[in-house]
Formats: structure tokens, C-alpha cells, sequence
């Protein structure tokens, strides 16, 4: 379930087809993953998740897979 | 006494928000356009360009070209430009972004300062420099005189939420460019059509209006090359298109890798 919910909001975040965001997605091989896509990212993961909205761990999250390990820790 | 800027200049800076130098001569000008045609021509796909949220039209905006163009990391780090800053601010510049134009942007005015915010505010500058003779109707740079002055805004000041997508990102940029233009007609702002000579650039404070007028000459390019700064001594930097001052939440930007003078210890 984590998986396909990152997934999400990395496409829309990266406006990325969800077909090309894997597990193995990031910052480096994600064209639209760049400051304002990762800027988006941190607002739509703090939206759903209210605790991590002041979280410092969501500037430094590179990757779809950190992401995920982030969300299945909380 | 700052020897490149007179006083006429620094009180023209203060009312206008802008000034307009002779900063580069024309050979490196043409040397950078080549470097840049050799660029596209060579990995088009491959040379960063600017998110398509911003594009207003079909020509591309090559981004931060310093990183493998030596030549526009030269410009970038030039000393009368950099002396120029220092005289304007009295603060150390920090060049981190380029962008090239090969033709207008078309786009709508605005501030600079609605995506680069610095604490303490308005230590933010930006350099745009012709690098060919521009000529009418190839959407010359427009600008607003006296709209530096004007309220700086975030997000929240304009009752949007933080953007969770790129779409979003474009629709909170819509609403800007919209409160931009009733800001205009609210202060009976001018529009002004700026049409340089190469080399020459205009230097503009953090919060002035500026934007990219209609092209109508279809031929002409407008070959052109923007350098942003911020200052040494700020708190922090910020992007106030993912901000709410006024409940103190601030999207921090970093410099550490966007800082054209290298890593600094």
C-alpha cells in the first residue's frame, strides 16, 4: 500500500508518468524530481501526515524507496 | 566610495529598482552564444531546461548552462558585476542561478522574489544581460519602474495552500500572475519595453516586475543570459511560493550546491 501511495505523489509531484516511478525512483534518474518537485513532495507527504510537517527528515528524502521506508515507519 | 556606481545611479537604483549597464564586451557575448548553439545543437535533449510550469511559449530556457559553460561561470563571477552588487546591497553577492534565453519567454510579469526569498527580505538581484543587439518585437524584456516597492508576498498571502504537485505549483503561479496584474493597474504601473544593447545588462532589485513582452516579430531571437544573486550574511533563504510567513512556515532553500563560487567551508 505504501508503494502505490508514494508513487502517486511522486508522478504528480515530478509530472512523471506513474508507470516510470519504481521502488528504485530518485532525485537522480527522475527529470521533474528537481527543487520545486521535491518542494511538492514534502507538502503533499506533510498533508496526509500531519506529524511530519515540521520533520527535517522530509528535506533530506532522495529517493522513492526512503520515502517509503519514511511513510511504513509511522 | 564605490567606483562603479556613481550617486545619481544608486538614487535612480533606489526609485526605479533598476539600472542599466555596459557589463560584458561583445565578443564574450558571442562567444557565449556560440557556446550555447553549439550546446543544442550537439545533446538538445540533453541540456537542462527550466520546469514546463513555466513556459509560455515553444522556446526553451536552458538553465544553470554555468555548470559546463566556463565562459557564463565567468560572467557569472564577474568583478565589475560583483563590485556593482556590493555598492547596491553592501553585501557580498552569491551568484546561484543562470538562465539563457535564445528567444522571448513570453512570460507574464513578475518578481523573482516570489521564488527566491532571503531573511533578512530583498537580498536578491537580478543581472540580465543582451547578448546580441535586441530588437523590437523579439519580446523584449519588460519591466515595471518603482515596483520593487511593491508588497512582497508569499503563498499565504494570497489564500493558497502549499502546492503537493506540479500542477498545483502552475495553478498558485496563475493566481500570482493575476494579483501581479491587478497590482500593476492598482499602482498605475508603467510597462516598459527595454530593448539593450549586446553587453549590456539590466540590474534589477529583488522585488521588481518584470516579464517577457508579446514577440510579434516571429524572425528575431533574443539571445539573452539572466545571473541571479543573493548576499552573504542572510539568515536563511527561502521560496515564498511554499511559504506562510505569517504562521512562520518557510520552504528553506539551500545554496550549498547552487552556489556558482563553488563549496564554501
Amino acid at each position: 500500500m505504501s508503494f502505490e501511495y508514494v508513487q502517486k505523489i511522486v508522478a504528480d509531484a515530478t509530472e512523471t508518468k506513474l508507470s516510470e516511478i519504481t521502488i528504485d525512483s530518485s532525485m537522480d534518474n527522475i527529470v521533474g524530481w528537481d527543487s520545486l518537485g521535491h518542494l511538492a513532495i514534502m507538502n503533499a507527504l506533510a498533508s496526509k501526515f500531519p506529524q511530519l510537517e515540521d520533520d527535517m527528515r522530509l528535506q533530506s528524502l532522495a529517493s522513492v524507496k526512503e520515502i517509503v521506508d519514511l511513510v511504513n515507519s509511522l | 566610495m564605490n567606483e562603479d556606481l556613481t550617486i545619481e545611479d544608486k538614487l535612480n537604483f533606489e526609485k526605479d529598482g533598476y539600472l542599466i549597464k555596459k557589463v560584458l564586451s561583445n565578443e564574450l557575448c558571442d562567444l557565449i552564444n556560440q557556446e550555447i548553439h553549439n550546446k543544442l545543437a550537439a545533446d538538445s535533449e540533453g541540456v537542462k531546461k527550466n520546469p514546463s510550469i513555466y513556459h509560455y511559449n515553444e522556446n526553451p530556457r536552458v538553465i544553470e548552462a554555468w555548470k559546463w559553460s566556463p565562459t557564463i561561470k565567468q560572467v557569472a563571477l564577474d568583478q565589475y558585476i560583483l563590485s556593482i552588487l556590493r555598492g547596491l546591497w553592501n553585501a557580498e553577492p552569491i551568484p546561484f542561478s543562470t538562465i539563457n534565453f535564445i528567444r522571448g519567454s513570453e512570460q507574464p510579469l513578475h518578481s523573482d522574489y516570489f521564488h527566491f526569498g532571503s531573511k533578512p527580505e530583498l537580498f536578491l538581484a537580478g543581472v540580465w544581460i543582451a547578448l546580441e543587439d535586441l530588437v523590437p518585437g523579439s519580446g523584449e524584456l519588460s519591466i515595471v519602474p518603482g515596483s520593487h516597492q511593491y508588497p512582497i508576498v508569499d503563498c499565504g498571502d494570497l489564500g493558497l495552500e502549499f502546492p503537493k504537485s506540479k500542477a498545483e505549483l502552475k495553478i498558485n503561479n496563475s493566481v500570482y500572475e493575476d494579483y501581479v496584474r491587478r497590482e500593476v493597474e492598482k499602482n498605475s504601473g508603467k510597462v516598459k519595453n527595454v530593448l539593450l544593447k549586446q553587453g549590456e545588462a539590466v540590474i534589477w532589485a529583488a522585488n521588481l516586475l518584470h516579464g517577457g513582452s508579446a514577440i510579434t516579430n516571429v524572425e528575431a531571437t533574443r539571445k539573452s543570459l539572466v545571473v541571479h544573486y543573493h548576499f552573504e550574511g542572510c539568515e536563511f533563504f527561502y521560496n515564498p511560493n511554499f511559504s506562510k510567513k505569517s504562521i512562520g512556515k518557510y520552504a528553506i532553500r539551500k545554496l550549498d550546491d547552487s552556489d556558482i563560487r563553488g563549496k564554501r567551508s
